[in-house]
């Protein structure tokens, strides 16, 4: 009868090149779990105030969720963790695939890398052995070209898998990150810097360990049931038709609570394109660097990119490891401009908002094009579409000039010159090295206002979800330790995950809550600030699981987490209790915060991006909120101070944490 | 016999008196109601004190109309004063008749000098923007596009103040 | 393009030039003045200006009637009715004003009251209501500036209530006004450099106010040529004649433009913050005016990008794009900030102007209050001016 998580993690220093194992008490998991909490709780304790994130004492760690491997659903996704050079506080980065599980199955939680190697070197786990290996003749590849070259190299090995940094993270680009599956990617807070920074090109893992549930049969049970909800699957409406979906909802007064139900549904059949179009009508998605909407972008522009598009090319359908929905996909690229690649991975729905809309770029070849680049080097969409749409805005504001862009004309659409643009990125050549480090570095470095036009939280460019449509995203983008993610908790979110049924104490939306004036979002009140602390325990909770947030949405009756925790570790602990959990998992975080020197209050988003001055058209026509109340709101709920936002002496003693 | 050389009499433009005086009529009476529903215009005349006259006129001897805070609301007196607390007068009847039937807004006819102010400034500012938002009670939206720097949108409470203004207050003075 | 009706005023006789300033008791006699009072303040006295002022006078056979050099920073109508005192007391019969914004408008108010022949200045506040005709006004500006010399406005704060009146005639203008460079040698680099940003916001807003006119635009962007050209040069070495006769000759363009067509929001800004913060004009005008000139650019566009001519030279105007011209001005304006701050540390921001944080609602209410935001091309609300200000601020 086993216990979930594998008890130990491997400790390497790059600088000596000592490998080591270290044992973790029971009590650790029970406090933190595994995956985030655990890396949380390692970073915590063992790195000192004041580390250089670039330097030797960042501590990089790649770890597996505490659900990994038991037999639960959605539970197969990996995360790293490390100090971020981006944002210069906590820094991690999720990512799902086929990793996750090879971590556990060499016997580990968690890897973690000190130090800084003389020479380029790559970790190798292999039959139970571990070994670094000179990395000359694979450094300077692209991601996917390291991940075949590795993967032929450990032919014969069990189940191998690798992780890796392109060019991107070699030239240390603040927003690079790390690749595995020949085109996912950990791609937030600029971790793959941190690995580029330690000369560590890539991680292959090969093992045979098994993980042991407490009770395999309660595991088998429970994932049964969830799998009924995922393979129900009705006839939905097609493609293009999903602009009117969203023009719908841009244009009722009232809306109804979600039920993640329908998400699930779109996922299935599109995956996360699916909301395309959806998004922009709907006034969700931000277009023009944040300063147009739906009608600059409107359906014409946007069925391009509508998410039939993606599925005609669609040669395979991709599911990550334990899961049953199956959202990702590789895609044939059919080119004809550029006719570099035959294939490619499905462009995720941030990846084409920000690469499309964001930058007014309507061509989807690009799209897809461009997509596979920044997966080659290694180099988040997201940052790289937010910091491309800050350039052409400062040459429409004649803050850059073609002098300084090397001839490049950056209008709105021009997609020539955004494809030339980012390659200079990828390169750091000429003005591309200006911009390789996301859009707040590179303001700081123009003056001249133009940190006006950098719409960022704390150095973290913002994902595509527009915070003056559902306030939830402002706030998480600005109180989250890790600034700029929209992968934990919004107003959309906190309905769909349902947590009323589950756990007590949680606002509850109930039959009359069910449909409401669209304005009410915008009130910045207790009942809002309860409903963020909730969706972020709950997403540390999925965190340290190894969860994916898409199965948070099937909605907490349909999603068994909890219980499917205690019959993994044979714990009796009650969905209260976790969310407990979550809560130190979450303080451990801004603690970290709080040691590094960050100032909370400074993650803000961009007055842009929450309403100040309010859009004078569009869907967020004139919508505008009072986010500092809502991120001292938020804070105070936590237990921390409301002003500074930083973890109160009573609050960190009353979780344990020192 | 020479020829003879004698003064001429000035002639009278009734017809523009007349609108002037209508028009006055209407503001005024709209902007009694308007003081006593519209929240915004309450807000705005709240810093006057009691007593506060506002005179809006036509030089040299053209019809006014005077507005006199009383009770926390600005009440429509005819041409009861000859002077006041903030004084606009237009320079000529031309002038007066323009801004009336809005064919130019009273921002641009200050810009063209066709107004001159009495009294403090910061009270023309606020008489400025009362007077955009009743405009916005009284034409619609493509007469005060030309007529204002900015329309202001018009959510359902407004247009229910526009009725009450336009159906009760003019005509009847509540 | 041009406005469907507009008035232009300037009637102001200008005198501008190396030894300017010996011509003054000759113009005082084709006035029929006899006996001028000097309105001054300490600044001017300590920088040794009015000795230039009394030389002018040597074997002249002139008697000044007296010297008032008691003038505050900030004109009140108090000083106004003690001069006017002094002015009857010693049977003077024209008034000198020597000096900056203050002395300028306290004259200006003195002679109100004297040719109206009342005692109360409040009686007159407000557009256009003096009609009595002035008694002989000579100006003499030691700043280059505010531009007083040649607008038809004066502001004076009334003691009893502690506000500021506005006054505004075409019976205000001086009869005219010396610029001799011997009197703006003496100002320090910062204060050099505020007056001609001063300056500067005056050209660019007459530029793009509501009654813009084709005499005010030619003023207006003649000004603006001098300051670019010049202002650095005058910052970096006060010695240099041309840099500070060029200057001289900027602000009293721009003032002159300005009056004509007046100001806007960056002008309502300014005030507000001067009279919440103390923040000096030129100051305040300086750190404002990107800012207001990119609030206003939706309107203001087309005039924006040719300002671009004169502010940028032949050769910046033929590098940029027809559709970038107006942004890059807004650019360069910023560039010009960079280039005073890093030659005297003129504060770029309200943050380093030492503007505190929670004043800054009580200056958004303030300045949407002020006059000149009527002649603003675009409406600008409570929440609007919040916004500008936060934007300001660091």
């Amino acid at each position: 009868m086993g216990h979930a998580y594998m008890g130990k993690v491997l400790r390497v220093d790059l600088s000596s090149g000592e490998i080591r194992e270290e044992e973790i008490p029971d009590k650790v998991y029970e406090d933190y779990l595994a995956g985030l909490g655990l890396g949380a709780y390692m970073l915590y304790k063992y790195m000192p105030a004041g580390a250089d994130p670039l330097g030797p004492d960042n501590m990089l760690g790649f770890v597996a969720g505490l659900l990994t491997g038991t037999g639960s659903l959605f539970t197969g996704r990996w995360m790293v963790v490390g100090k971020s050079p981006l944002t210069g506080g906590w820094g991690d980065a999720n990512c799902g695939g086929t990793f996750s599980p090879a971590i556990k199955r060499c016997g580990y939680d968690g890897i973690f890398f000190t130090g800084i190697s003389a020479k380029p070197v790559y970790l190798a786990i292999e039959k139970g052995k571990a070994e670094l290996r000179d990395a000359a003749d694979i450094w300077g590849k692209d991601a996917l070209e390291t991940e075949d070259l590795l993967m032929e190299r450990a032919k014969g090995a069990k189940k191998p898998r690798v992780v890796c940094i392109g060019p991107a993270g070699e030239k240390l680009s603040l927003i690079a990150g790390i690749c595995n599956d020949r085109g996912r990617m950990a791609a937030r807070s600029g971790l793959g810097a941190v690995m580029g920074s330690k000369r560590l090109k890539a991680v292959v893992l090969s093992g045979t360990k098994k993980v042991e549930p407490h009770n395999r049969e309660e595991m088998k049970r429970l994932s049964k049931k969830c799998n009924k909800w995922v393979q129900f699957q009705p006839p939905f409406i097609s493609g293009p038709m999903t602009s009117y979906l969203g023009a719908l909802l841009r244009i009722l007064p009232t809306q109804m609570a979600q039920d993640g139900l329908l998400y699930k549904i779109m996922l299935r059949k599109w995956g996360t394109v699916s909301m395309n179009q959806t998004s922009v009508e709907m006034g969700d998605a931000p277009v023009k660097n944040w300063d147009g909407s739906n009608k600059d972008f409107g359906p014409k522009k946007s069925l391009p990119v509508n998410p039939d598009v993606f599925t005609d090319c669609e040669i395979v359908k991709y599911h990550c490891y334990s899961c049953p929905l199956g959202c990702g996909g590789i895609c044939a690229i059919k080119d004809k401009t550029h006719n570099e690649f035959s294939e490619g991975h499905k462009p995720e729905y941030e990846s084409v908002l920000a690469l499309g809309g964001l930058c007014m770029n309507e061509n989807p070849d690009s799209i897809f094009y461009m997509n596979e680049l920044l997966n080659r080097a290694g180099m988040d969409t997201i940052s790289a579409g937010g910091t491309l749409a800050f350039a052409v805005e400062c040459y429409q504001k004649a803050i850059l000039t073609k002098e300084d862009t090397g001839g490049l004309e950056l209008t709105w659409g021009n997609t020539d010159a955004l494809i030339a643009l980012l390659k200079k990125m990828i390169a750091r050549e000429g003005i591309g090295d200006l911009l390789a480090d996301g859009a707040k570095k590179a303001a700081d470095r123009l003056g001249l206002n133009a940190k006006k036009y950098a719409v960022h939280a704390g150095g973290q460019e913002l994902a595509m979800h527009d915070g003056r449509n559902d306030p939830g995203f402002n706030l998480h983008y600005s109180v989250e330790p890790t600034p700029g993610r929209h992968t934990i908790g919004s107003w959309l979110y906190y309905e769909m995950y349902q947590l009323w049924k589950k756990v007590k104490n949680v606002p509850k939306i109930g039959l009359f809550g069910m449909i409401y004036h669209k304005d009410k979002k915008y009130v910045a009140d207790q009942t809002k600030a309860a409903m963020g602390a909730a969706c972020s325990k709950y997403m540390s909770l999925l965190n340290g699981a190894g969860g994916c947030m898409f199965a948070a949405f099937l909605g907490a009756p349909r999603f068994p987490l909890f219980d499917w925790f205690n019959a993994a570790t044979g714990w009796r602990k009650t969905p209260e209790e976790y969310m407990e959990i979550g809560r130190r998992i979450q303080t451990l975080r801004q603690a970290f915060n709080a040691k590094h020197g960050i100032e909370p209050k400074e993650f803000k988003v961009n007055s842009r991006a929450y309403g100040a001055p309010a859009q004078k058209e569009g869907a967020n026509k004139g919508r505008t909120m009072d986010l500092e109340k809502m991120m001292r709101d938020y804070w105070e709920e936590f237990g921390w101070d409301g002003q500074t936002g930083k973890p109160t002496e009573t609050t960190l003693r009353s979780l344990g944490i020192e | 016999m020479g020829k003879k050389y004698g003064p001429i009499k000035s002639g009278v433009k009734w017809f523009k008196i007349l609108v002037a005086k209508i028009v006055f009529f209407v503001l005024g009476r709209a902007f009694q109601s308007a003081t006593k529903h519209d929240p915004d215009i309450k807000k705005e005349i709240s810093v006057w004190r009691e007593g506060f006259v506002l005179i809006m006129r036509v030089l040299p001897n053209g019809p006014r109309m005077v507005l006199e805070k009383l009770n926390g609301r600005l009440k429509y007196r005819g041409a009861k004063y000859d002077d006041g607390d903030l004084v606009i007068s237009f320079k000529n009847i031309e002038c007066a008749f323009l801004v009336l039937t809005p064919q130019v807004g009273a921002a641009q006819a200050f810009a063209e000098r066709r107004m001159t102010v009495k009294g403090d400034l910061g009270n023309a500012m606020i008489f400025t923007r009362c007077l955009t938002i009743l405009l916005g009670h009284l034409y619609p939206q493509f007469i005060c596009r030309r007529l204002v720097k900015r329309v202001a949108p018009m959510p359902l409470k407004k247009q229910m103040i526009k009725l009450v203004i336009n159906v009760v207050g003019i005509p009847f003075g509540l | 393009m041009l406005p469907s009706y507009y008035e232009f005023f300037n009637p102001v006789k200008i005198l501008s030039g190396k030894n300017a300033l010996d011509n003054l008791p000759y113009e005082l006699e084709q006035l029929g003045a006899k006996r001028p009072i000097i309105v001054t303040d300490k600044g001017v006295i300590k920088a040794g200006l009015i000795q230039v002022v009394k030389s002018a006078f040597d074997s002249s056979g002139m008697v000044i009637g007296a010297i008032y050099d008691d003038v505050p920073p900030d004109s009140s109508s108090d000083v106004v009715n003690q001069i006017v005192a002094v002015y009857r007391e010693n049977g003077c019969d024209a008034i000198v004003a020597v000096g900056g914004g203050s002395p300028i408008d306290t004259a200006k108010g003195v002679n109100i009251v004297l040719s109206e022949n009342s005692d109360d200045l409040m009686k007159f506040e407000g557009a256009d209501r003096l009609k009595a005709p002035m008694k002989p006004f000579i100006v003499i500006p030691t700043t280059a500036g505010t531009g007083s010399e040649v607008t038809l406005a004066a502001v004076i704060k009334n003691t009893a209530k502690n506000v500021k009146m506005a006054f505004a005639s075409h019976l205000l203008f001086p009869k005219i006004a010396i610029l001799d460079p011997r009197m703006t040698t003496t100002m320090p680099p910062h204060i050099t450099a505020m007056t001609g940003m001063d300056a500067l916001a005056h050209s660019m807003e007459a530029y793009t106010c509501l009654q813009k006119n084709p005499l005010s635009d030619a003023y207006a962007t003649a000004a603006i040529k001098l300051i670019a050209q010049y202002l650095p040069k005058a910052v970096e070495n006060g010695k240099d004649m041309e840099a500070r006769m060029a200057m001289a000759n900027a602000a009293t363009m721009a003032g002159a433009a300005f009056s004509n067509s007046m100001v806007g929001m960056v002008h309502s800004l300014g005030h507000a913050t001067g009279a919440i913060c103390h923040i000096p004009h030129g100051l305040a005008m300086s750190i404002f005016l990107p800012f207001g000139l990119e609030y206003n650019l939706p309107k203001t566009e087309a005039m924006v990008a040719e300002l671009l001519l004169p502010l940028g030279g032949e050769a910046e105007y033929v590098k940029v794009a027809a559709g970038q011209r107006a942004a890059r001005t807004i650019v360069l304006v910023r560039k010009f900030q960079q280039t005073l701050f890093d030659l005297c540390g003129l504060p770029r921001t309200l943050k380093e102007a030492g503007v505190p944080k929670n004043k800054l609602e009580e200056i958004a209410k303030t300045a949407i209050n002020d006059g000149t935001l009527s002649f603003n091309p675009e409406e600008l609300d409570l929440n609007d001016a919040l916004n500008v200000l936060n934007e300001a601020y660091s």
